[in-house]
């Protein structure tokens, strides 16, 4: 053996030696008896950022909130940040070391993408895991206990079918291929051909693109009663909007939570628009009140209203339960199922039996004159 | 300890890898940054054979590797026609395309949506379910890789490897055909990534086609380089480093405004200064 390889072999173990200990030293902290530890993993970093660091700027106003006006039972909350981009693996690795390392047993989890991997951990660890805007509806059956006061997409595209069956049998569909719109589609998909609907035609787009012209052009010339539009956010909505519109197409147009942008609304091109969205479209003085502190402390509105909702009220929930049941997860997850309805920010509700939120129904509102108002058929 | 194992599972996933683009990249001197691309087809033949089919799990990576096989062939021939960085260029180019595929194919990938509720393998009678088991069978794996890889850079293969890195005009002289090496080289070294990706699927038993971006295959570039090329040890060095170092940088303290960006900020500047001082990588024995 010649010295690089000693100096490899060495240096292999000297790290693992390293690591080792580091996790052994934490290993035996002691999980102080005076503070409430919640773990928070979302996107801090990457193109998702956005969503992860309007939930965390929320969590903390939550918690300070809590915190100043004594705490929960006299106990502090102290929430521990781990970022994961909304990767599978880096929301692995984050879970792991929350709750072996830091032995924290309530989590708060952003993205689809990482609540359905970190799932058969968190189940076997007894933790918590709280989503506030994973809309992904595999995450109804990912555990019992795995919560969300997130919107499933089940839920918005079974309301969406309903009302787009009463008007239209053939519809064509356009979206983007992310997960969430994909889900919708799927979703929209099978209760509106269920309940007797026929999709005439659909197109799909990737993320970042800005010309819609030619998949338009097709599901135009399919001549569909109406057309259903599904992207992500404003960047694809609005050009997909106003290019609909530039090729001539007058009919009936539905769409998904787009239409609750206020810049979507002064468009145009939407005004006679249908959409479904999440309820925090409707207006709530909390919600209002929240977004007032989020400006005063951060300077800037969040930049998606849902998650910030959604955020501070699952925060409140918890603490709800901690109140009643004490910190033990097993008991806190009873004591949520059991939960009687809760009024926060979203509005009012509680959970079901898969831990989705309930007795809030999804937004149906048409864009008329620049405003949103209640479609009525 | 759970968390410690999980970490152990992803270096000798990672491991894997790094050895398996060691021998494209390291000893044949094939500068391919398509490797996330042979690592999500095994990933994704062991998912969707394990939702759909329940077949045994040690059976879909058989199945993985021989579809990587296949379609690293046929990738391989047509990268065979490229030198140099334009090799780079055409590889990077396999990789965008097979992500494409992940993306759009959703009858069979499902997309953006990912597959969720991959089980865990199980021999026997004896399933792998716990970590520390799964670690055991990562490991096993592993060092299987590794014996192959130094079984073939050991042998007559592998010094025709080495000498078409070197100078393939040469070695043609000699009457090689080097366009087979070439070949060859890549197909087992994408088999070998399919076996890594079957482990990540099972392992993290929900993918999404995010995973496989050109940005993993640039990691994996990282990994091999960092550690050293045409060095088995230097692929398993550089996999250690590159898992370890992020998840040590959880402890440093970083006030938790900045702790995320921090991370990534000294994550860098690390990689920077390892390249500056050690541009060799850690036990390279040849340089790009």
């Amino acid at each position: 053996m010649n010295l690089t390889n000693k100096k490899t072999i060495l240096t292999i173990i000297g790290l693992i030696t390293i690591i080792a200990l580091v996790v052994l030293i934490l290993d035996r902290r002691n999980t102080s008896d005076s503070v409430i530890n919640i773990g928070f993993i979302g996107p801090q970093t990457g193109d998702l950022a956005v969503y992860g660091e309007t939930e965390k700027n929320v969590t903390q106003i939550a918690v300070d909130e809590i915190n100043k006006n004594g705490g929960i039972n006299g106990k502090q909350i102290q929430v521990t940040y781990e970022d994961d981009q909304c990767m599978g693996k880096n929301a692995l690795s984050a879970a792991q070391k929350l709750i072996d390392i830091d032995r924290i047993k309530i989590l708060l989890v952003t993205c689809s993408q990482s609540v359905l991997p970190i799932a058969p951990i968190t189940e076997k660890a007894h933790a918590i895991v709280f989503a506030s805007y994973a809309a992904s509806s595999e995450i109804s059956d990912a555990g019992d206990y795995v919560f969300r006061n997130a919107y499933s997409n089940a839920d918005i595209s079974r309301v969406a079918a309903e009302n787009v069956i009463q008007h239209h049998f053939k519809i064509a569909i356009i979206s983007e291929i992310t997960d969430y719109a994909a889900d919708l589609r799927d979703n929209f998909k099978r209760e509106f051909t269920q309940k007797g609907g026929i999709i005439v035609s659909e197109e799909n787009f990737v993320a970042g693109v800005k010309d819609f012209r030619a998949p338009l052009t097709k599901i135009i010339s399919a001549k569909p009663e109406a057309i259903f539009i599904n992207p992500t956010s404003d960047a694809t909505g609005i050009p997909l909007l106003k290019q609909l519109r530039e090729l001539g197409y007058k009919g009936p147009l539905y769409g998904n939570f787009l239409g609750s942008g206020k810049n979507v609304q002064a468009l145009a091109e939407a005004q006679g628009m249908i959409y479904f969205a999440d309820p925090v479209a409707a207006d709530s003085p909390l919600k209002a009140d929240l977004l007032e502190k989020y400006k005063a402390r951060y300077g800037v509105y969040p930049d998606y209203e849902y998650p910030a909702v959604a955020r501070y009220d699952s925060i409140y929930i918890l603490a709800q339960a901690i109140k009643n049941v004490g910190d033990d997860p097993t008991a806190i997850r009873d004591y949520l199922y059991q939960m009687p309805d809760f009024t926060g920010a979203l509005g009012t509700y509680r959970f079901n039996d898969k831990g989705d939120i309930t007795n809030v129904r999804p937004v149906v509102n048409q864009i008329v004159n620049g405003q949103a108002v209640k479609y009525n058929p | 300890m759970d968390y410690l194992i999980h970490i152990l599972i992803l270096i000798s996933i990672y491991g894997i890898l790094g050895l398996s683009l060691n021998l494209i990249v390291g000893y044949a001197g094939l500068l391919s940054i398509t490797q996330a691309a042979f690592y999500g087809i095994g990933a994704y033949v062991t998912a969707i054979l394990l939702t759909t089919t329940g077949i045994n799990f040690f059976f879909s990576i058989l199945i993985g590797m021989i579809i990587t096989g296949v379609c690293s062939l046929l990738i391989g021939y047509v990268l065979s026609k490229f030198k140099d960085d334009y090799y780079a260029l055409g590889s990077f180019g396999f990789n965008v395309i097979i992500y494409s595929i992940f993306l759009n194919w959703q009858d069979l990938t499902r997309g953006p949506l990912g597959i969720p509720g991959i089980g865990r393998p199980s021999l026997f009678g004896f399933s792998f379910s716990d970590n520390l088991s799964f670690l055991v069978l990562a490991i096993v794996l592993g060092l299987i890789i590794y014996g192959v890889c130094v079984y073939v850079t050991n042998s007559s293969f592998g010094r025709v490897l080495k000498a078409i890195r070197e100078d393939e005009q040469a070695i043609k002289v000699f009457g090689y055909n080097t366009l087979w090496y070439k070949l060859a080289i890549f197909v087992i070294g994408a088999m070998m990534a399919s076996v890594a990706g079957a482990l990540f699927a099972s392992y993290i038993t929900f993918i999404d086609p995010s995973t496989f971006t050109l940005n993993e295959s640039i990691f994996l570039l990282a990994i091999i380089i960092l550690g050293g090329l045409a060095n088995n040890r230097g692929a398993v060095l550089g996999a250690v480093i590159l898992i370890l170092l992020p998840e040590v940088l959880r402890f440093v303290g970083f006030p938790s405004d900045i702790a995320a960006q921090m991370r990534q900020v000294v994550y860098g500047l690390i990689l920077i200064f390892l390249m500056l001082y050690r541009p060799q990588g850690m036990v390279g024995e040849y340089k790009l």
